[in-house]
Protein backbone atom coordinates (compact mmCIF):
# COMPACT_ATOMS: atom_id res chain seq x y z
CA UNK A 1 0.00 0.00 0.00
CA UNK A 2 2.58 2.44 0.69
CA UNK A 3 4.76 1.88 -1.79
CA UNK A 4 1.54 1.96 -4.31
CA UNK A 5 1.33 5.39 -2.65
CA UNK A 6 4.34 6.74 -3.86
CA UNK A 7 3.44 5.30 -6.76
CA UNK A 8 1.08 8.15 -7.82
CA UNK A 9 3.70 10.64 -7.95
CA UNK A 10 6.40 8.48 -9.98
CA UNK A 11 6.31 9.47 -13.88
CA UNK A 12 7.21 6.67 -16.11
CA UNK A 13 9.06 8.10 -18.73
CA UNK A 14 8.63 5.04 -20.94
CA UNK A 15 8.26 4.66 -24.34
CA UNK A 16 5.45 3.32 -25.95
CA UNK A 17 5.34 1.39 -29.52
CA UNK A 18 3.31 1.49 -32.31
CA UNK A 19 1.86 -1.95 -32.02
CA UNK A 20 1.18 -1.36 -28.04
CA UNK A 21 -0.85 1.73 -28.70
CA UNK A 22 -2.73 -0.52 -31.92
CA UNK A 23 -3.09 -3.04 -29.69
CA UNK A 24 -4.94 -0.70 -27.19
CA UNK A 25 -7.09 0.98 -29.36
CA UNK A 26 -7.92 -2.76 -31.01
CA UNK A 27 -8.74 -3.79 -27.13
CA UNK A 28 -6.76 -6.72 -27.56
CA UNK A 29 -5.54 -5.95 -23.94
CA UNK A 30 -5.71 -7.33 -20.66
CA UNK A 31 -7.05 -4.75 -17.97
CA UNK A 32 -3.51 -5.56 -15.87
CA UNK A 33 -1.87 -4.95 -19.06
CA UNK A 34 -4.51 -2.13 -20.18
CA UNK A 35 -4.33 -0.08 -17.18
CA UNK A 36 -0.05 0.18 -17.11
CA UNK A 37 -0.81 1.29 -20.55
CA UNK A 38 -2.77 3.71 -19.29
CA UNK A 39 -0.58 4.72 -16.74
CA UNK A 40 2.41 5.07 -18.80
CA UNK A 41 0.33 7.66 -21.14
CA UNK A 42 -1.58 9.85 -18.84
CA UNK A 43 1.31 11.94 -18.26
CA UNK A 44 2.47 12.82 -21.60
CA UNK A 45 -0.31 14.99 -23.47
CA UNK A 46 1.11 14.31 -26.85
CA UNK A 47 0.24 10.47 -26.68
CA UNK A 48 -2.62 11.25 -24.57
CA UNK A 49 -4.28 13.42 -27.37
CA UNK A 50 -3.20 11.44 -30.28
CA UNK A 51 -5.20 7.77 -27.73
CA UNK A 52 -7.97 10.26 -27.83
CA UNK A 53 -8.01 11.33 -31.68
CA UNK A 54 -7.59 7.52 -32.92
CA UNK A 55 -10.54 6.57 -30.80
CA UNK A 56 -12.37 8.69 -32.78
CA UNK A 57 -11.86 6.48 -36.22
CA UNK A 58 -14.37 4.22 -36.74
CA UNK A 59 -12.30 1.61 -38.45
CA UNK A 60 -9.39 1.01 -36.28
CA UNK A 61 -8.03 -1.55 -39.13
CA UNK A 62 -7.20 1.28 -41.34
CA UNK A 63 -4.79 3.15 -38.80
CA UNK A 64 -1.80 1.59 -40.03
CA UNK A 65 -2.71 1.97 -43.76
CA UNK A 66 -2.89 5.85 -43.19
CA UNK A 67 0.05 5.86 -41.14
CA UNK A 68 1.71 3.58 -44.46
CA UNK A 69 1.05 5.74 -46.56
CA UNK A 70 1.76 9.15 -44.68
CA UNK A 71 5.24 8.00 -43.86
CA UNK A 72 5.85 7.36 -47.84
CA UNK A 73 5.00 10.55 -48.89
CA UNK A 74 6.83 11.53 -45.69
CA UNK A 75 10.09 9.34 -47.68
CA UNK A 76 9.58 11.38 -50.49
CA UNK A 77 9.91 14.79 -49.37
CA UNK A 78 12.86 14.18 -47.38
CA UNK A 79 14.05 12.18 -50.20
CA UNK A 80 13.53 14.83 -52.96
CA UNK A 81 16.44 17.81 -51.50
CA UNK A 82 19.22 15.15 -51.43
CA UNK A 83 17.97 14.21 -55.50
CA UNK A 84 18.11 17.18 -56.67
CA UNK A 85 21.29 18.32 -54.95
CA UNK A 86 22.90 15.08 -56.62
CA UNK A 87 21.29 16.12 -59.65
CA UNK A 88 22.97 19.60 -59.00
CA UNK A 89 26.52 18.47 -58.26
CA UNK A 90 26.83 15.31 -61.13
CA UNK A 91 25.19 16.44 -64.27
CA UNK A 92 25.03 19.85 -64.76
CA UNK A 93 29.06 20.68 -65.15
CA UNK A 94 28.95 17.97 -68.08
CA UNK A 95 26.05 19.48 -69.86
CA UNK A 96 27.12 22.53 -69.80
CA UNK A 97 31.15 21.83 -70.95
CA UNK A 98 29.41 19.84 -73.51
CA UNK A 99 27.62 22.72 -74.80
CA UNK A 100 30.20 25.65 -74.21
CA UNK A 101 32.93 23.25 -76.82
CA UNK A 102 29.56 22.12 -79.58
CA UNK A 103 29.49 25.98 -79.79
CA UNK A 104 32.88 27.08 -80.16
CA UNK A 105 32.84 24.34 -82.65
CA UNK A 106 30.30 25.49 -84.20
CA UNK A 107 31.69 29.42 -84.36
CA UNK A 108 34.84 27.79 -85.63
CA UNK A 109 33.15 26.04 -88.78
CA UNK A 110 31.31 28.97 -89.18
CA UNK A 111 34.56 31.62 -89.50
CA UNK A 112 36.12 28.93 -91.64
CA UNK A 113 33.50 28.80 -94.22
CA UNK A 114 33.05 32.72 -94.29
CA UNK A 115 36.50 33.00 -94.71
CA UNK A 116 36.50 30.57 -97.48
CA UNK A 117 33.80 32.39 -99.35
CA UNK A 118 35.64 35.95 -98.86
CA UNK A 119 38.81 34.56 -100.04
CA UNK A 120 37.21 32.88 -103.38
CA UNK B 1 1.21 -15.78 -17.72
CA UNK B 2 3.71 -13.14 -16.53
CA UNK B 3 6.02 -14.77 -19.35
CA UNK B 4 3.88 -14.91 -21.58
CA UNK B 5 3.08 -11.14 -21.78
CA UNK B 6 6.65 -10.78 -21.19
CA UNK B 7 6.69 -12.28 -24.99
CA UNK B 8 4.30 -10.32 -26.40
CA UNK B 9 6.03 -7.65 -25.29
CA UNK B 10 9.40 -8.73 -26.96
CA UNK B 11 7.78 -9.61 -29.90
CA UNK B 12 6.26 -5.87 -30.06
CA UNK B 13 9.80 -4.13 -29.83
CA UNK B 14 10.85 -6.97 -32.60
CA UNK B 15 8.13 -5.53 -34.66
CA UNK B 16 8.68 -2.53 -34.23
CA UNK B 17 12.79 -2.54 -34.99
CA UNK B 18 11.73 -3.69 -38.65
CA UNK B 19 9.78 -0.90 -39.36
CA UNK B 20 12.05 1.68 -37.36
CA UNK B 21 15.40 1.83 -39.92
CA UNK B 22 17.27 3.56 -36.83
CA UNK B 23 15.52 2.33 -34.23
CA UNK B 24 18.72 2.40 -32.27
CA UNK B 25 19.62 6.08 -32.43
CA UNK B 26 18.23 8.37 -30.45
CA UNK B 27 16.41 11.31 -31.63
CA UNK B 28 18.47 13.90 -30.21
CA UNK B 29 21.24 12.07 -32.53
CA UNK B 30 18.66 12.26 -35.26
CA UNK B 31 18.13 15.70 -35.23
CA UNK B 32 21.87 16.33 -34.73
CA UNK B 33 22.65 14.28 -37.74
CA UNK B 34 20.18 16.38 -39.94
CA UNK B 35 21.94 19.55 -38.77
CA UNK B 36 25.76 18.51 -39.35
CA UNK B 37 24.85 16.94 -42.49
CA UNK B 38 21.56 19.00 -43.65
CA UNK B 39 20.50 15.78 -45.30
CA UNK B 40 17.08 15.64 -44.58
CA UNK B 41 16.92 11.99 -44.69
CA UNK B 42 17.53 12.02 -41.16
CA UNK B 43 15.12 14.25 -39.96
CA UNK B 44 12.19 12.23 -42.15
CA UNK B 45 13.56 8.62 -40.12
CA UNK B 46 12.26 10.84 -36.93
CA UNK B 47 9.34 12.12 -38.34
CA UNK B 48 8.36 8.62 -38.71
CA UNK B 49 8.51 7.56 -35.19
CA UNK B 50 6.42 10.14 -34.35
CA UNK B 51 3.37 10.00 -37.63
CA UNK B 52 1.11 7.87 -35.52
CA UNK B 53 1.15 10.26 -32.60
CA UNK B 54 0.41 13.51 -34.85
CA UNK B 55 -2.24 11.67 -36.86
CA UNK B 56 -4.32 11.20 -33.46
CA UNK B 57 -3.72 14.86 -31.76
CA UNK B 58 -4.76 15.93 -36.13
CA UNK B 59 -8.03 13.24 -35.88
CA UNK B 60 -9.02 14.60 -32.16
CA UNK B 61 -8.98 18.89 -33.02
CA UNK B 62 -10.22 18.33 -36.72
CA UNK B 63 -12.29 14.93 -36.29
CA UNK B 64 -12.56 14.45 -39.97
CA UNK B 65 -9.69 12.13 -41.69
CA UNK B 66 -9.43 13.59 -44.55
CA UNK B 67 -8.29 17.03 -42.90
CA UNK B 68 -6.11 14.94 -40.47
CA UNK B 69 -4.28 13.50 -42.98
CA UNK B 70 -3.40 16.64 -45.25
CA UNK B 71 -2.50 18.58 -41.71
CA UNK B 72 -0.18 15.63 -41.02
CA UNK B 73 1.38 16.61 -44.00
CA UNK B 74 1.64 20.05 -43.28
CA UNK B 75 3.35 19.59 -40.28
CA UNK B 76 5.99 17.58 -42.15
CA UNK B 77 6.65 20.20 -44.39
CA UNK B 78 6.94 22.74 -41.38
CA UNK B 79 8.74 20.76 -39.42
CA UNK B 80 11.15 20.04 -42.78
CA UNK B 81 11.44 23.65 -43.19
CA UNK B 82 11.83 25.08 -39.51
CA UNK B 83 13.87 22.25 -37.67
CA UNK B 84 17.06 23.83 -38.99
CA UNK B 85 16.46 26.97 -37.84
CA UNK B 86 15.49 26.32 -34.54
CA UNK B 87 17.53 25.11 -30.90
CA UNK B 88 15.35 22.23 -30.39
CA UNK B 89 15.97 20.85 -26.74
CA UNK B 90 13.36 17.81 -26.89
CA UNK B 91 11.99 17.21 -29.89
CA UNK B 92 9.37 15.38 -29.31
CA UNK B 93 7.10 18.60 -27.04
CA UNK B 94 8.34 20.93 -30.04
CA UNK B 95 6.78 18.72 -32.66
CA UNK B 96 3.53 18.25 -30.44
CA UNK B 97 3.72 21.96 -30.25
CA UNK B 98 4.27 22.37 -34.02
CA UNK B 99 1.48 19.79 -34.28
CA UNK B 100 -1.11 22.07 -32.17
CA UNK B 101 -0.82 25.33 -33.63
CA UNK B 102 -1.67 23.80 -37.30
CA UNK B 103 -4.19 22.29 -35.63
CA UNK B 104 -5.39 25.64 -34.50
CA UNK B 105 -4.35 27.68 -37.71
CA UNK B 106 -6.57 24.94 -39.55
CA UNK B 107 -9.62 25.57 -37.40
CA UNK B 108 -9.23 29.31 -37.55
CA UNK B 109 -9.63 29.35 -41.55
CA UNK B 110 -12.43 26.60 -40.48
CA UNK B 111 -14.01 29.36 -37.88
CA UNK B 112 -16.07 31.19 -40.35
CA UNK B 113 -18.05 27.87 -41.82
CA UNK B 114 -18.70 26.08 -38.53
CA UNK B 115 -18.07 27.26 -35.03
CA UNK B 116 -15.59 25.42 -32.81
CA UNK B 117 -14.45 25.23 -29.54
CA UNK B 118 -10.79 25.52 -28.64
CA UNK B 119 -10.93 25.52 -25.29
CA UNK B 120 -8.57 22.36 -25.08
CA UNK B 121 -5.95 24.13 -26.99
CA UNK B 122 -5.70 26.79 -24.30
CA UNK B 123 -4.69 24.27 -22.14
CA UNK B 124 -0.93 24.78 -21.07
CA UNK B 125 1.39 22.83 -22.88
CA UNK B 126 3.60 20.67 -20.80
CA UNK B 127 7.59 20.22 -21.48
CA UNK B 128 8.76 17.86 -20.75
CA UNK B 129 12.11 19.44 -19.57
CA UNK B 130 10.03 21.50 -17.33
CA UNK B 131 8.56 17.50 -16.07
CA UNK B 132 8.30 18.24 -12.27
CA UNK B 133 11.27 16.87 -10.32
CA UNK B 134 10.99 13.53 -8.70
CA UNK B 135 10.08 13.40 -5.31
CA UNK B 136 12.71 12.98 -2.54
CA UNK B 137 12.10 10.90 0.24
CA UNK B 138 11.27 13.38 2.65
CA UNK B 139 7.73 12.73 1.22
CA UNK B 140 6.19 10.29 3.72
CA UNK B 141 3.09 7.69 2.94
CA UNK B 142 1.58 9.78 5.94
CA UNK B 143 2.23 12.89 4.07
CA UNK B 144 0.59 11.39 0.66
CA UNK B 145 -1.89 10.14 2.23
CA UNK B 146 -3.00 13.37 3.89
CA UNK B 147 -2.35 15.11 0.48
CA UNK B 148 -4.72 12.44 -0.99
CA UNK B 149 -7.57 13.36 1.37
CA UNK B 150 -7.30 16.95 0.56
CA UNK B 151 -8.47 15.81 -2.98
CA UNK B 152 -12.36 16.50 -3.96
CA UNK B 153 -14.24 13.19 -3.78
CA UNK B 154 -14.46 13.08 -7.39
CA UNK B 155 -10.54 13.18 -7.89
CA UNK B 156 -9.96 10.78 -5.06
CA UNK B 157 -12.21 8.27 -6.41
CA UNK B 158 -10.74 8.29 -9.73
CA UNK B 159 -7.10 8.46 -8.59
CA UNK B 160 -7.25 5.42 -5.73
CA UNK B 161 -9.61 3.70 -8.07
CA UNK B 162 -6.85 4.28 -10.81
CA UNK B 163 -3.30 4.14 -9.31
CA UNK B 164 -4.00 1.97 -6.35
CA UNK B 165 -6.75 -0.22 -6.76
CA UNK B 166 -5.04 -0.29 -10.31
CA UNK B 167 -8.46 -0.15 -12.64
CA UNK B 168 -8.41 0.54 -16.04
CA UNK B 169 -10.31 3.86 -17.33
CA UNK B 170 -12.97 1.70 -18.18
CA UNK B 171 -13.52 0.40 -15.30
CA UNK B 172 -12.75 3.49 -12.85
CA UNK B 173 -16.18 4.67 -15.16
CA UNK B 174 -18.05 2.13 -14.57
CA UNK B 175 -17.37 1.77 -10.61
CA UNK B 176 -17.60 5.16 -10.64
CA UNK B 177 -20.44 5.81 -13.34
CA UNK B 178 -18.38 9.37 -14.61
CA UNK B 179 -18.08 9.38 -18.43
CA UNK B 180 -14.90 8.27 -19.86
CA UNK B 181 -13.18 11.67 -20.69
CA UNK B 182 -13.80 12.98 -16.97
CA UNK B 183 -12.20 10.16 -15.61
CA UNK B 184 -9.30 11.00 -17.37
CA UNK B 185 -9.22 14.62 -16.34
CA UNK B 186 -10.35 13.94 -12.62
CA UNK B 187 -6.98 11.31 -12.23
CA UNK B 188 -5.17 14.05 -14.31
CA UNK B 189 -5.96 16.47 -11.97
CA UNK B 190 -5.91 14.57 -9.15
CA UNK B 191 -2.47 13.81 -9.80
CA UNK B 192 -1.35 17.56 -10.11
CA UNK B 193 -3.46 18.67 -6.83
CA UNK B 194 -1.55 16.17 -4.86
CA UNK B 195 1.74 17.05 -6.24
CA UNK B 196 1.29 21.04 -5.74
CA UNK B 197 -0.65 20.10 -2.02
CA UNK B 198 2.78 17.83 -1.43
CA UNK B 199 4.91 20.36 -2.12
CA UNK B 200 3.24 22.51 0.25
CA UNK B 201 3.47 20.41 3.01
CA UNK B 202 7.22 20.09 2.81
CA UNK B 203 7.96 23.60 2.18
CA UNK B 204 6.13 24.21 5.20
CA UNK B 205 7.72 21.22 7.02
CA UNK B 206 10.94 23.10 6.15
CA UNK B 207 9.86 26.38 7.20
CA UNK B 208 9.28 24.57 10.46
CA UNK B 209 12.30 23.14 10.93
CA UNK B 210 14.06 26.14 10.10
CA UNK B 211 11.89 28.01 12.63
Amino acid sequence: MQDELKHILSDKKEAISREQLLQYLNGEMEPAEKHDFEQKIIDDPFEADALEGLDELQDKKRIELIVDDLNRSLRKKTAKKVNSRKRLQLKTPWTLYFSAILLLILIALIFIFLHRQLNS
Amino acid sequence: MEKEVFCILRFNNFNRVSKDRYHDISDKELLQRFRQTEDSEWLGALLERYTLLLFGVCMKYLKEENDARDCVQQIFLKVIQEAGRYEINYFKSWLYMVAKNQCLTILRDRKGKTPVALTDLNAPLADSDNSPQPLSDEVTSELLEAALKELNSEQYNCVTLFYLKKNTYQQVSEITGYPLLKVKSHIQNGKRNLRISIQKKLAQNATRDAG
